[in-house]
C-alpha cells in the first residue's frame, strides 16, 4: 500500500528537461545529481554544470550535490530548469545528534561539536579515534603508539578522575559502548570501520552530557554511521596499499664506541673488557622492519523500492607493524536498514557491526632489550651453546645461562608468539513512532547489544632466551598461557519526546528510562608445550583460573528544551542513574543540569550586523554529572575474601594450606561528582565564511574516587578506593574554520582550535598534613619498585616527583648534585620536587583541505605544548655503574653517556624529566578526481598521502607522543605510512 | 527491573564472608595460614602477585622478612647495599625521611599481619562458631587458632613498638573501615604486648622441638616466651623501665625445654633446617609453593657473590647487599677467628676491598657474606633452586645470649655462672675441635660489650642488629662510629632521632589522632 501512494505521483507525459546547475557565485557546478523523484533514472551534471533527462512532466526533480543543500524542483511542465544550490556549511550542523535526541545547532546550548567524518577521511584507512585526532578543541587524542591496531588516550577537557577511567563515553547509533574493550584488541573503538562513519558528535560540557548522567564526567562522543537513502544504489570501493618505515632509531652506542667506551672506562685488563664480544650489531636495525599493508573497503548504499533503504559494507585490513612479527587482519561488515512504515509515522532503523581480527602482538620487551643488549654480540650463538635455540645470550663460564640476563632482543620476537583473535558486534534496532493523538508527541524504543569474544595464546618457546631470563621459574621452558574472553552488553531504552511551537515559544521535551546490563567472563589456563608436558606428567604449570561479574545501570531522564523567541533559549536535564556497583544506600544519583543560550544575532539590534557578521551565539551551563567505572571491579563496596593463587600458600607441618584472605572494601562508596560551569560564544562572519567558537569551563571533580592511603589498622589494606579527594580542571577552547577562497575551480577550507587545559588536585586526604607528599606511583624500568609519578595536592595529577638537578657552567649535570630544597645539608626524601608533568599545557591542531580543478591537498598538523616525559630509556643507559652485571654480561649505553659522564645511576633526577611539545604533521595527501569517468563509474579519485611525515620536537628520545603516563621505555615508535589510495565510486 | 541493582557476585571463588565461614575447619585454617604466609610472602598468587600491601613494590617493599631485614641491617654497621633505588641510600646512611617507601611497607605489613589477626578472632567468637554449627572437635581446634592469633599480632605489635614507639592501635573490636584508630603509647603498648602474650600462652602448642608433621610452622608456646624474653631485655629501651628479671624468667622456661644448638652452625640456615633441634619459630619456605621476590629469596640472592650462586643453589646472585668492614671487626677482635665457623661465612676471599670505597660498585667494594643456603646439609639439593631454606625468627642461640646480658644487666633469678656457660656453649659450637677450647671465655672476660659482638658473630644478617646496637646506646650519637655511618666514609654522629622510625607520611595524612616522632 505503502509503494502504491509514493508510486502514484508521477501521470503525466515524459519531456525534455535540460538546464545548468550552479553555486550562489555562478560557478558551475560539476557532477551534481539530478534524480526524479521516485524513481530511479537520473543524471549527473557535466563539466559546465549542465543537465539534460527525461521526465514527467508533473515530476519533481531532486538535486544533490555533497557539501551543498538538497533542493526538490517540480518540473511543472519546464523544458528548461536552472538551480542555484546553497552551500551546505550547515547541514551537518543544522541539527546535531545529542543524547536521546536531535537538537537544532541553532538551539544547541550546550558546548557540542559534530564533525563530518568525511571531511576528515579522504580515504585513509586510519582508526576512528585517530581520525578525530587535532579536529576539536578540547579533545585530546593521544596515540598510545605505532603498534598495528594500537589505542588511543582520549580526553575530553582532561581528566576528570585519578583511579577511576578519564575515557569519554562512546554511544555508536544509540548504543552505549563497552570502552574498556576486550583482552587481544588494543583500541575498542576499531570495532567500526572508518569509512563507515557518518559523524563524530562531542558533547563537551555538563549541559550537553548531564543526559548521561554517571557515565559522562568525562565527555561524551556519538558516532553515527552512514545510512542508506532513497535514490539508485551507489557503490564504492576505497582501496589502498601502504608502506610503513621506522622514523628514527633510538641513540645507542655502536659496537666500536661500545668498546672504546668499556676500554675507556673500566680498563683494558678490567673484567668488563673481557666481556666484550668481537661483533658488530645493530640491535635495533635486527628488530624493525619496513611494513607493506593493505586496505580494502566496499560499500552500497541504495533503496529497495523507495520504502527500504539500506547501506551495506565489508572492509578489510592486513596491517603489518614496523616491528618484526606484529600485525594484525581485520574483517569488518555492516548493515543498516531504515524502512519507515506509516506514511512515515513510523520510522525503524536496524543497525549491526561486527568485526573479526586476528592480532600478533610484537613483545615491546625487544625495543627495551634491542637499546641495551651488547652490540658487540652477535644476533646468533656462535658457541653451539644448546641454551637458547640458537640466538645468542649471555651465559656463564660453565657454559649454562646467566638467568638475569637480557633476553635476545630478536629472539623476543621471533620465540615468542602472542596471538589473538576476536569478534565483536554491536547493534541495535530503533523504533520511532509519532503518535497520532497529539501532533508532536513521538515515542521511541531503543534495543542494542554489544557482544565480543576473544581468544588469546601466548606461547614462549621452550628452551628460548626468555625461557632462561624472564618470569619465575627460570628452568628453560616457556611460561605459556592462553585467555578467553567474552563480554555481553544488553541495553534497552525507552523515551517520549514532545514537540511545538506556541507562538513564539517552542519545547522540545524528552523523558525516558533506560536499563543496561553489563557481563563478563574471562578464563585463563597456562599449560605447558607439549614436550614439557610428556617430560613432567603435567599439562599445566600453574592453575588456571576463570572469573565472570556483571553490572547493571538503570535510569531515569528528562529534558526540556524552551526557546522564545528564537533568541532566549534554555535547557533543563535531569538523570537519576542507578548502579549495582554501589551499596544498597548509595545506588542512586541526582545529575542535573541548566543552561542558557541567547542568539543575539536574531535580535533586532543586530540586524544591520548582517551583512558582516552571519553568527552570534553566547551559552552559559551548569551541570553535574558522575563517574561510576571505578576500575575496581563491580562489587567494591562489599566485603569479600579471595583465595590465593598458585605459588602462594603456607606449610603447616607436611599441610600444605592454601591462603583466604578478606579484602579491603569502602561500603559507603558513592558517586563521584563532577560539576562544569561553561561559557561560550559562537560566531560567525560573512555568511559563516568564517566561524568559530569560543569557550571557557572550569571543572570541579568532588568526592573524587581515588584509591589512597587509609589509616593503618582500619581496614584490610593501606589503600583503599573511597571518595576522599578533589580535582579540578579549567580550560579555554578556541577553534575558528575559515574557507579563505571560494571560487569554480580553487578552493580552500582551513580550520585551527587550540585548547589550555590545567588540571590540579585539591584535596587528596582526609587529613591535611603538609608532610604528606602523595600517592606515588609510575613504576619505572631499573632497580626494583621504582615510581616516577605522584598524585599531590596543588599539583596536576600524574606530576613528576624528582630530586632537582644543578649543572654546570656547561648545562652538563652535576653527577649526584641535586638543589637542597629545604637547605639542612643533606639531600634526601624531604628534596624531593613536584615537576612538571605528561599532559599539554597546549594542544592544538590545523587541517587544511585545498582544492584546484581535480586536484587537492590536504594535511593536518598537530600540537602539543608543554608537556614533558620522564626519558626512562636514557636514564637506564646512561651510568657507568649499570655497565657491567658481575655476572658476566654488559648493557649498552646511550651516546650521551659520555656527555653525562655519570658513574651511579640517578633514576629521580629532573634531568630525565625533559620537554616533549612537537609539532607533528599527521598527514598530508595529495589526490586526483576523475568525474563521469564512464557509464558506470561516477567518480574517482587517487591520493596519495603520508601519515606521520615530520615531526619537530626538542626531545631526543625517538617519540614524543605516547600514553604511559609519560614514562618513555619500551614504547613502540610511530611509524611513517606511504599510502597509495584509490576511491571508486559507481 | 530496579532489583537489577542489587547484585551478588557471580563468581563462586568472589567469597562473601557468609560463604566463607560456616561449621568446617578449613576456612579458619586457610585465614590462620594467611597470618603465618604473610611473614614469608607477600601476596596472594606466587611471586609476590596480587599484593597485601598497596602503593609499595610486594616483593621488595611489603615483604616482612625483606623488611625487617632492611631495616635492622642497613643502617646498622653490618651492611651496605649498592643499589640506589629509592629508599636505599637513605636506609645505609641513616638519612631517611616519613616518605621512605621500605619504611612504609614494612609499617603496613605489620598493620595488615595485625588486621588479619582481628579477623580471625572476629570471625571465631564462641558466639559466631555456635551459630554456625561448628562441633566441640572444631572448636578446640580454633581456640588454639585464636591464642595463636593473639601472638602473631603480639609480634607485629613487638616490631611496631621496636621501631616506631607510639603506633595507632587497633584489635578486634576496632570497627572496619570507620573509625581512625587512636595512638597508643609505649608504655601502654608494652604492657599491651605482655599481657596478650601471658593470656595467650595457656592456649597455645606445648613446645616441640625439631620437625614436627603436623605443626612444624606454627607458634607454640616456645615462641612465646622467646619473644617474652627479648621483649623484656629491651624493655628499657622502650620505656625506660628495667625488666631483665623477666627476661631471665621466660629465657628460662625456654632453656627448660628439649632445644638444643644445632651441633653445626651452618645447618641452621640450610634447606632443611626444619631438623634444627635449635629453631624455635621459623619462617618456612617451600620452593614453589611459596613464591617471592622477598623473603629467603631475598636474603641468598641479594648477598651472594655470582660466583657462589650455584654453590648455594639460589635463584639468582643479584648482589648489592655485603658486609662492612666493621662486621669483619667483630671477628679480628678474636685471636683466632679463623677457626670460628661462623667466620667461614664472611667472604672476604670473594673481595679485592674490604672497606666500601664506592657504595654503587657491586664488587670487590666490601664483603660478601654467604650465609643462607638453598642446599640441603649433606650438600645434595632440594627439588628446585626456588628457596627452601626456612628463616630462623628466634632460634636458642638468641635465648642463650639474652640469658646472659639480662645477668649482667643486673636481673635476677639467673647466675654468672650460667650465663658463662651459655655464652660459651655458643662459642665451643662455633669453633670446632681443640679450638673449641681455646674459644672458651672467663666470668672477667664476659662483659657487655663482649655480649654485643658476640650477638655480632652469632646473629650477623639476621635482621637483629639495630635492636642491639640500640639497647647498646651505640645505634646514634658518636660512641660508636662506623664506615659509612651519617653519610660519609670514615663515618659519623647522627641525631638520637633515628633510634626510632618516623610513622609513615601516609599514615599521618590518613589519621589526625597521630603524633610524629620527635624529629621527624
Amino acid at each position: 500500500m505503502l509503494m502504491v501512494l509514493s508510486a502514484s505521483a508521477q501521470t503525466g507525459a515524459t519531456i525534455n528537461v535540460r538546464g545548468i546547475v550552479t553555486d550562489i557565485a555562478g560557478e558551475p557546478i560539476i557532477g551534481a545529481n539530478i534524480l526524479v523523484q521516485g524513481t530511479s533514472s537520473g543524471t549527473i551534471t557535466d563539466y559546465d554544470g549542465n543537465f539534460t533527462l527525461q521526465a514527467p512532466a508533473d515530476g519533481v526533480l531532486e538535486i544533490s550535490y555533497i557539501g551543498y543543500r538538497p533542493q526538490s524542483i517540480p518540473i511543472n511542465n519546464r523544458s528548461t530548469i536552472n538551480v542555484t544550490m546553497e552551500e551546505d556549511t550547515e547541514l551537518l550542523e543544522e541539527v546535531v545528534v545529542i543524547g536521546y535526541g536531535t537538537v537544532r545547532k541553532d538551539d544547541a546550548t550546550g558546548s557540542v561539536v559534530a564533525i563530518d567524518a568525511s571531511k576528515i577521511n579522504k580515504g585513509l584507512a586510519t582508526s576512528p579515534s585517530s581520525l578525530l585526532a587535532g579536529q576539536v578543541a578540547g579533545l585530546s587524542v593521544v596515540s598510545s603508539g605505532g603498534a598495528p591496531g594500537s589505542a588511543s588516550n582520549i580526553r575530553i577537557r582532561g581528566g576528570s578522575s585519578m583511579s577511576a577511567s578519564n575515557d569519554p563515553l562512546i554511544v555508536i547509533d544509540g548504543v552505549p559502548v563497552d570502552t574498556e574493550g576486550i583482552n587481544g584488541m588494543a583500541d575498542p573503538l576499531s570495532t567500526i570501520n572508518a569509512n563507515d562513519i557518518e559523524t563524530f558528535t562531542v558533547l563537551k560540557d555538563a549541559s550537553a552530557t548531564a543526559i548521561y548522567g554517571s557515565r559522562a564526567s568525562n565527555g561524551v562522543i556519538i558516532i553515527t554511521t552512514k545510512k542508506g537513502h532513497s535514490g539508485k544504489l551507489q557503490v564504492a570501493y576505497n582501496g589502498s596499499v601502504s608502506v610503513s618505515t621506522k622514523t628514527g632509531l633510538v641513540d645507542v652506542m655502536d659496537a666500536p664506541t661500545f668498546r672504546n667506551y668499556v676500554i675507556d672506562s673500566f680498563g683494558e685488563d678490567s673484567q668488563q673488557a673481557a666481556a666484550l664480544g668481537n661483533t658488530q650489531t645493530n640491535w635495533q636495525d635486527q628488530i624493525f622492519k619496513t611494513a607493506t599493508s593493505t586496505d580494502h573497503n566496499v560499500s552500497l548504499a541504495g533503496s529497495i523500492s523507495n520504502f527500504l533503504p539500506y547501506r551495506v559494507s565489508v572492509g578489510y585490513t592486513n596491517e603489518k607493524g614496523i616491528l618484526k612479527t606484529s600485525g594484525l587482519e581485520r574483517y569488518t561488515g555492516s548493515i543498516n536498514m531504515s524502512p519507515s512504515f506509516l506514511d512515515g509515522s513510523l520510522r525503524v532503523q536496524l543497525n549491526a557491526k561486527g568485526v573479526y581480527n586476528t592480532n600478533r602482538f610484537a613483545d615491546r620487551g625487544a625495543i627495551n632489550s634491542a637499546t641495551q643488549f651488547d652490540p658487540t654480540m652477535p644476533v646468533y650463538s656462535e658457541t653451539n651453546s644448546p641454551y637458547g635455540n640458537g640466538y645468542h645470550m649471555s651465559l656463564k663460564t660453565d657454559g649454562t645461562p646467566i638467568d638475569i640476563g637480557l633476553a635476545n632482543p630478536l629472539a623476543i620476537l621471533e620465540q615468542k608468539s602472542d596471538k589473538s583473535k576476536v569478534y565483536r558486534s554491536i547493534g541495535n534496532m530503533q523504533v520511532d513512532y509519532n503518535l497520532p493523538f497529539l501532533e508532536g508527541l513521538r515515542a521511541n524504543l531503543n534495543m542494542g547489544y554489544d557482544i565480543s569474544e576473544s581468544n588469546g595464546d601466548v606461547i614462549i618457546t621452550d628452551n628460548s632466551p626468555m625461557s632462561w631470563v624472564w618470569g619465575s621459574y627460570k628452568a628453560g621452558w616457556g611460561e605459556n598461557s592462553t585467555y578467553y574472553q567474552y563480554k555481553s552488553n544488553t541495553l534497552l531504552d525507552f523515551y517520549l519526546n514532545y514537540n511545538n511551537n506556541f507562538g513564539v515559544h517552542r519545547i522540545d521535551a524528552m523523558g525516558g528510562y533506560s536499563w543496561q546490563r553489563f557481563y563478563s567472563e574471562e578464563e585463563n589456563k597456562f599449560p605447558y608445550s607439549a614436550a614439557m608436558a610428556a617430560q613432567t606428567g603435567n599439562e599445566f604449570y600453574k592453575e588456571g583460573n576463570d572469573y565472570s561479574t556483571e553490572s547493571y545501570v538503570i535510569s531515569f531522564f528528562g529534558r526540556l528544551n524552551y526557546s522564545l523567541l528564537e533568541r532566549y533559549l534554555f535547557t533543563l536535564t535531569l538523570r537519576n542513574d542507578g548502579s549495582s556497583r554501589f551499596s544498597p544506600g548509595n545506588k542512586w544519583g541526582l545529575f542535573p543540569s541548566a543552561a542558557f543560550a541567547w542568539r543575539i544575532i536574531n535580535e533586532p539590534f543586530m540586524e544591520n550586523a548582517g551583512d558582516v557578521m552571519s553568527d552570534l551565539k553566547l551559552r552559559l551551563g551548569y551541570g553535574v554529572t558522575g563517574q561510576q567505572n571505578l576500575g575496581n571491579g563491580d562489587y567494591p563496596w562489599m566485603g569479600r575474601y579471595s583465595y590465593s593463587k598458585a605459588g602462594a600458600n603456607y606449610f603447616f607441618g607436611n599441610t600444605k594450606v592454601p591462603l583466604i584472605r578478606p579484602l579491603a572494601y569502602d561500603e559507603n562508596l558513592k558517586w563521584e561528582e563532577t560539576a562544569t560551569y561553561n561559557a561560550g560564544l559562537d560566531f560567525g562572519f560573512l555568511n559563516n565564511r568564517i566561524s568559530g567558537t569560543f569557550d571557557v569551563y572550569y571543572r570541579k571533580t568532588t568526592d573524587l574516587l581515588n584509591t589512597v592511603g587509609i589509616a593503618a589498622g582500619t581496614n584490610f589494606s593501606n589503600e583503599l578506593l573511597t571518595n576522599v579527594g578533589e580535582l579540578e580542571n579549567k580550560g579555554v577552547e578556541f577553534s575558528i574554520t575559515g574557507r579563505p577562497i571560494v571560487s569554480k575551480d580553487l578552493n580552500w577550507n582551513v580550520s585551527y582550535n587550540i585548547t589550555y587545559n590545567r588540571n590540579r588536585i585539591t584535596k587528596l586526604t582526609i587529613n591535611d598534613d603538609p608532610s604528606y607528599v602523595g600517592v606515588r606511583f609510575g613504576g619505572i624500568d631499573g632497580g626494583t619498585g621504582n615510581n616516577i609519578a605522584i598524585h599531590s595536592v596543588n599539583y596536576p595529577s600524574g606530576s613528576f616527583y624528582v630530586y632537582e638537578q644543578v649543572y654546570d657552567n656547561d648545562g652538563r649535570p652535576l653527577e649526584g648534585v641535586f638543589v637542597d630544597q629545604n637547605a639542612d645539608g643533606q639531600i634526601n626524601e624531604e628534596d624531593m620536587i613536584v615537576y612538571k608533568n605528561a599532559a599539554p599545557d597546549l594542544f592544538m591542531g590545523l587541517s587544511s583541505q585545498l582544492s584546484y580543478k581535480n586536484w587537492d591537498l590536504n594535511f593536518s598538523l598537530r600540537s602539543n605544548i608543554g608537556n614533558y616525559v620522564y626519558n626512562n630509556i636514557q636514564s637506564n643507559r646512561e651510568s657507568r655503574s649499570i655497565t657491567y652485571d658481575p655476572s658476566g654480561w654488559l648493557k649498552n649505553k646511550v651516546n650521551s653517556a659520555t656527555f653525562t659522564n655519570f658513574d651511579a645511576v640517578h633514576y629521580q633526577s629532573s634531568y630525565y624529566i625533559q620537554n616533549a611539545s612537537f609539532l607533528k604533521m599527521d598527514n598530508i595527501s595529495v589526490g586526483y578526481n576523475f568525474n563521469n569517468v564512464s557509464n558506470w563509474l561516477q567518480s574517482a579519485r587517487l591520493h596519495l598521502t603520508v601519515q606521520n611525515p615530520f615531526v619537530i620536537t626538542k626531545y631526543k628520545g625517538l617519540d614524543p607522543e605516547f600514553t604511559n603516563d609519560g614514562i618513555d621505555n619500551n614504547i613502540y615508535p610511530h611509524p611513517r605510512v606511504f599510502i597509495l589510495g584509490f576511491n571508486l565510486n559507481f | 527491573c530496579l532489583d537489577d541493582l542489587n547484585t551478588i557476585p557471580l563468581d563462586k571463588e568472589e567469597l562473601v564472608s557468609e560463604v566463607v565461614f560456616g561449621s568446617e575447619i578449613g576456612p579458619y585454617q586457610e585465614l590462620l595460614a594467611k597470618i603465618y604466609a604473610g611473614l614469608a610472602i607477600s601476596g596472594n598468587e606466587g611471586g609476590d602477585g596480587d599484593p597485601d600491601v598497596a602503593g609499595v613494590d610486594g616483593g621488595s617493599q611489603a615483604s616482612f622478612l625483606r623488611g625487617l631485614w632492611n631495616l635492622q641491617t642497613l643502617p646498622s654497621d653490618e651492611a651496605l647495599c649498592a643499589w640506589n633505588d629509592v629508599g636505599i641510600p637513605d636506609l645505609n646512611y641513616m638519612t631517611w625521611t616519613a616518605n621512605n617507601v621500605f619504611i612504609k611497607g614494612f609499617y603496613y605489613r605489620l598493620y595488615y599481619q595485625i588486621n588479619l589477626a582481628n579477623a580471625l578472632l572476629r570471625e571465631t567468637t564462641e558466639e559466631k562458631l555456635s551459630s554456625r554449627g561448628a562441633s566441640e572437635e572444631v572448636k578446640a581446634q580454633i581456640k588454639t587458632y585464636r591464642a595463636e592469633a593473639r601472638f602473631a599480632r603480639a609480634l607485629s605489635y613487638y616490631y611496631l613498638l621496636d621501631m616506631f614507639r607510639n603506633v595507632p592501635f587497633v584489635n578486634e573490636d576496632s570497627p572496619v573501615g570507620s573509625t581512625l584508630p587512636p595512638q597508643i603509647m609505649a608504655e601502654d603498648l608494652f604492657d599491651y604486648i605482655e599481657k596478650e602474650l601471658t593470656e595467650c600462652e595457656a592456649d597455645m602448642l606445648d613446645p616441640f622441638v625439631g620437625y614436627h608433621p603436623t605443626y612444624y610452622g606454627r607458634a607454640h608456646k616456645a615462641a612465646n616466651w622467646a619473644l617474652l624474653s627479648r621483649l623484656y631485655l629491651n624493655a628499657e629501651t622502650y620505656m625506660g623501665v628495667n625488666k631483665y628479671t623477666e627476661s631471665i624468667t621466660y629465657s628460662k622456661k625456654v632453656l627448660d625445654e628439649n632445644f638444643a644448638l644445632d651441633p653445626v652452625y651452618k645447618n641452621v640456615f640450610t634447606a632443611d633446617n626444619e631438623n634444627s633441634v635449635e629453631m624455635i619459630l621459623p619462617i618456612r619456605y617451600e620452593g614453589e609453593d611459596t613464591q617471592t621476590w622477598g623473603g629467603m629469596t631475598f636474603l641468598m640472592s641479594s648477598t651472594v657473590p655470582s660466583a657462589l650462586q650455584a654453590e648455594i643453589n639460589s635463584v639468582g646472585a643479584w648482589q648489592g647487599n655485603r658486609a662492612l668492614v666493621s662486621l669483619l671487626r667483630f671477628f679480628e677482635r678474636e685471636n683466632r677467628h679463623e677457626d670460628d665457623t661462623r667466620f667461614s661465612m664472611v667472604r672476604t676471599d670473594q673481595t679485592e676491598n674490604n672497606e666500601i670505597v664506592d657504595p654503587s660498585l657491586f664488587t670487590n667494594n666490601g664483603i660478601p657474606i654467604v650465609k643462607y643456603y638453598n642446599t640441603y646439609s649433606d650438600g645434595t639439593l632440594p627439588p628446585s633452586n626456588i628457596v627452601y631454606t626456612d628463616f630462623p625468627l628466634f632460634r636458642l642461640g638468641e635465648i642463650h645470649l639474652n640469658y646472659a646480658e639480662a645477668v649482667l644487666r643486673g636481673g635476677t633469678g639467673g647466675d654468672q655462672a650460667t650465663a658463662l656457660q651459655l655464652v660459651n656453649d655458643l662459642r665451643r659450637r662455633a669453633y670446632k675441635n681443640e679450638a673449641a677450647t681455646a674459644a672458651t671465655i672467663t666470668a672477667s672476660q664476659l662483659t657487655l660489650d663482649f655480649i654485643l659482638d658476640e650477638r655480632g658473630r652469632e646473629f650477623f644478617f639476621e635482621a637483629q642488629r639495630r635492636t642491639d646496637l640500640v639497647r647498646f646506646g651505640k645505634f646514634t650519637g658518636s660512641s660508636y662510629i662506623w664506615p659509612w655511618k651519617g653519610n660519609v666514609p670514615a663515618g659519623r654522629s647522627i641525631a638520637d632521632t633515628y633510634k626510632v622510625y618516623p610513622i609513615p607520611s601516609d599514615d599521618i595524612g590518613a589519621n589526625q589522632n597521630l603524633t610524629q616522632n620527635p624529629g621527624y
